[in-house]
């Protein structure tokens, strides 16, 4: 302090000063709320995680420090390893389905919107509705209509003759997390398609009708013009979808249970934590231990990846100059 | 200003009970901390009736939501708190608590003699022999049926597999789904199975294969098996989707003529207005025992660190006594697990009656302690079995295994 005062010289430099400190004050004040809340419930929680994965436990007392031993135990124990493969490879069928089905549902969508057909702001507002209605609404009200006797869709299949088709949808491993993922992107598709015709709409109108002008077909516009400069949005909802399969876990708990029903076909990483972790009625007591460790697994698999992702997506992108 | 004046007056409030307590007698306090939200009301009323007997001792009945209340009881319980006295559950979930050391050991302590070696078992830590909580009540598997489609469509109640399956046949035909039972929620095929493969597997099938004189690819186990599944074609169509929720809702409606579910399921039809009976599920041959499946759902307990264990465990005393398991029957609708009480609600004593024949349901009993849990193990091989995905000698062969593996 004694220093700052001795360099303050004029009445105008002081009032510099007192501005910049002013300004770094209000910066900390507000950046104070944010950072205790991230530092509190993210980077608490996720330390914590670290250190009960190398420790032994007990139910909820804490044993012995045994360095790696829970990671080896979630990922060679055949009882163990077994649960999280097949979780992962469920995990993964939902990012590629996501993928297609959602996302390039929402591509099409949003290049349909962006020619602004007659009525476009409803269609914008009702594809958007269902983001906005909470996941476990969402859940609940698929799982009634899914129901194999009262349901809608199997009323409505049978009432169209197509009696065949109405099996039991969340019942069977077959169709259970094929239903379940069509659920997610009825849920989610507004978002992304929100995203991509926002990029499409930065697009200068005059590049487009140059392109018609030269006789581009609508196609042609779309391919080599309208997808490399929306790159940037892609990269968004690629890398977004990436977390959101492997952090999955309302839809396929809400509608399939925490045993990932019928016969694990429905088994998520998310899933598989939480069992291990706090423990199920049937699935027995918690195991903190394997639980952190698998948790850290699945935090450093989706850091590492979604890494590598966003910086070869970025690379990738094309600026207009 | 409301909740100011009310702090006021309960602080006015307490100071008065406290001189009040100190001239009249020294009380002890006791915290009792419960999952059951249901049973506040008559808990109270139970306390009260201890409290006459007892002036000295004021117990003080807390109730956590149940899902999260095994998480929070073990994390007060880890951290040096706690209540003097707490509800419990059964089995592996008791051990959770126990194993660590923060339940008193009872027995010595307090007199067991109203209850059976059977109920004792599901509050027993296997590692010391020692008893660590007041077995409250049991739950049984039962054949819930509608009484009036049963007339409707006259059919003779089925006592036999053979008639069961007749019966079933018999409402199919007439256009009645036979039983409401799905796939859907795991765990209800679990409680599915505890009416029927007792009967086939027998009565010294348990003792076998706890004791590890064979494993549950034993003969007797498959075939159990093999005949439950036959079961599906009685079940509603498109069963594998059908969850606890559907179940309920065709027997409710009077859509499906039975429904295979627990005791806890009796109020649930008794409010929907259902004229239902219930019946234990067939003999696996004409003469041969019909079992039911029970287990024991709780008990008391008293925490080791407490610092009123002399009152916590006159307490603990109180429960297992007669006249507690009269108000607990009464007052609950339970099945007590304490003898000598008198039955007074008629669906009730029809299902003590049922104990009479009693197996204990086998994975919640003997397999719950380890991971992975017997009933994880069954619950998903019945789920596999009846979508047709594997048979019953593999079923059998994963379940074996599975246990074989569990620590």
């Amino acid at each position: 302090m004694a220093q700052l005062t001795k360099s303050i010289k004029t009445p105008f430099d002081n009032a510099v000063v007192r501005r910049r400190q002013m300004r770094k004050l209000w910066l900390a004040f507000l950046l104070f709320p944010a950072m205790a809340i991230l530092l509190t419930f993210v980077f608490l929680p996720m330390a914590s995680a670290i250190w009960y994965s190398v420790y032994e436990w007990d139910g909820l007392v804490r044993g012995e420090f045994i360095g790696l031993g829970n990671f080896q135990e979630v990922l060679f124990d055949p009882r163990n390893n077994k649960f999280l493969i097949n979780a992962f490879f469920n995990n993964v069928k939902v990012f590629i389905a996501l993928m297609v089905f959602q996302n390039g549902l929402a591509l099409i969508l949003a290049l349909f919107l962006a020619r602004e057909p007659k009525g476009y702001r409803f269609y914008q507002i009702a594809f958007f509705l269902p983001v906005i209605l909470s996941t476990v609404i969402i859940g609940f009200q698929w799982k009634l209509f899914l129901n194999p006797i009262f349901g809608l869709v199997n009323t409505l299949l049978r009432n169209v003759g197509l009696g065949d088709w109405a099996v039991p949808w969340l019942g069977l491993p077959e169709t259970a997390l094929g239903a379940m993922i069509l659920v997610n992107a009825w849920h989610w598709v507004g978002f992304p398609t929100l995203v991509f015709l926002a990029a499409i709409h930065r697009i200068p109108k005059d590049l487009i009708e140059a392109a018609r002008l030269d006789g581009a077909s609508e196609w042609m516009i779309a391919r080599d013009i309208i997808w490399p400069l929306m790159a940037p949005a892609v990269t968004i909802i690629v890398v977004l979808t990436f977390i959101g399969s492997f952090n999955w876990f309302e839809i396929p708990y809400i509608m399939g249970g925490l045993e990932g029903s019928p016969s694990y076909s429905t088994d998520m990483l998310g899933l598989l934590f939480y069992r291990t972790a706090f423990g199920s009625v049937s699935a027995g007591n918690s195991d903190f231990g394997t639980g952190s460790a698998l948790a850290v697994l699945i935090f450093i698999f989706i850091f590492t990846f979604s890494t590598i992702a966003t910086r070869y997506l970025t690379s990738r992108e094309v600026e207009l100059s | 200003m409301k909740s100011i004046r009310k702090i006021a007056s309960m602080a006015v409030l307490g100071v008065a009970t406290f001189a009040y307590a100190g001239t009249a007698l020294a009380q002890t306090e006791l915290d009792f901390w419960s999952w059951r939200q249901e049973d506040v009301k008559a808990y109270n009323e139970i306390i009260a009736a201890f409290e006459e007997q007892n002036p000295d001792i004021k117990v003080t009945f807390t109730a956590h939501e149940a899902t999260s209340y095994n998480t929070i009881l073990t994390t007060a319980l880890a951290g040096g708190a706690g209540p003097d006295i707490m509800h419990t559950r059964s089995y592996g979930s008791l051990e959770a608590i126990a194993a660590p050391g923060y339940l008193e050991p009872l027995d010595g302590q307090i007199d067991l003699s109203a209850l059976s070696a059977d109920e004792l078992l599901g509050t027993t830590l296997r590692a010391d022999g020692h008893v660590y909580a007041v077995p409250f009540a049991s739950q049984t598997i039962v054949v819930f049926y509608n009484k009036d489609l049963f007339e409707e469509h006259d059919v003779a109640l089925p006592e036999t597999w053979d008639e069961f399956l007749a019966a079933s046949q018999k409402f199919k035909d007439a256009g009645v789904i036979p039983l409401a039972n799905g796939l859907a929620d795991a765990w209800t095929m679990e409680i599915m199975s505890g009416a029927f493969l007792p009967n086939f597997y027998g009565k010294d099938f348990f003792g076998e294969v706890t004791s590890g004189a064979t494993d549950f690819e034993d003969e007797r186990f498959v075939n159990a098996l093999e005949k439950f599944s036959t079961l599906k074609e009685f079940m509603p169509q498109g069963y594998e989707g059908v969850d606890y929720a559907t179940m309920k809702q065709l027997f409710n409606v009077g859509q499906a003529a039975m429904f295979v579910g627990g005791s806890f399921d009796i109020p649930t039809f008794v409010n929907a207005g259902v004229n239902f009976d219930i019946m234990p599920g067939p003999a696996a041959e004409a003469g041969g025992p019909r079992m039911v499946a029970t287990w024991l759902d709780g008990g008391y307990g008293v925490n080791a660190a407490s610092e009123n264990k002399e009152a916590a465990l006159k307490f603990i005393q109180f429960t297992a006594t007669q006249p507690f398991a009269q108000m607990l029957t009464d007052k609950l609708a339970n099945v007590p697990a304490v003898d000598g009480a008198e039955i007074s609600d008629p669906m009730l004593a029809k299902v003590s009656a049922m104990h009479e024949e009693a197996t204990p349901y086998i994975m919640l009993v003997a397999f719950r302690f380890n991971t992975p849990t017997g009933s994880t193990l069954l619950q998903n091989g019945l789920q596999e079995l009846f979508t047709g995905k594997k048979s019953a000698e593999e079923v059998a062969a994963d379940i074996s295994e599975g246990i074989k593996s569990a620590e």
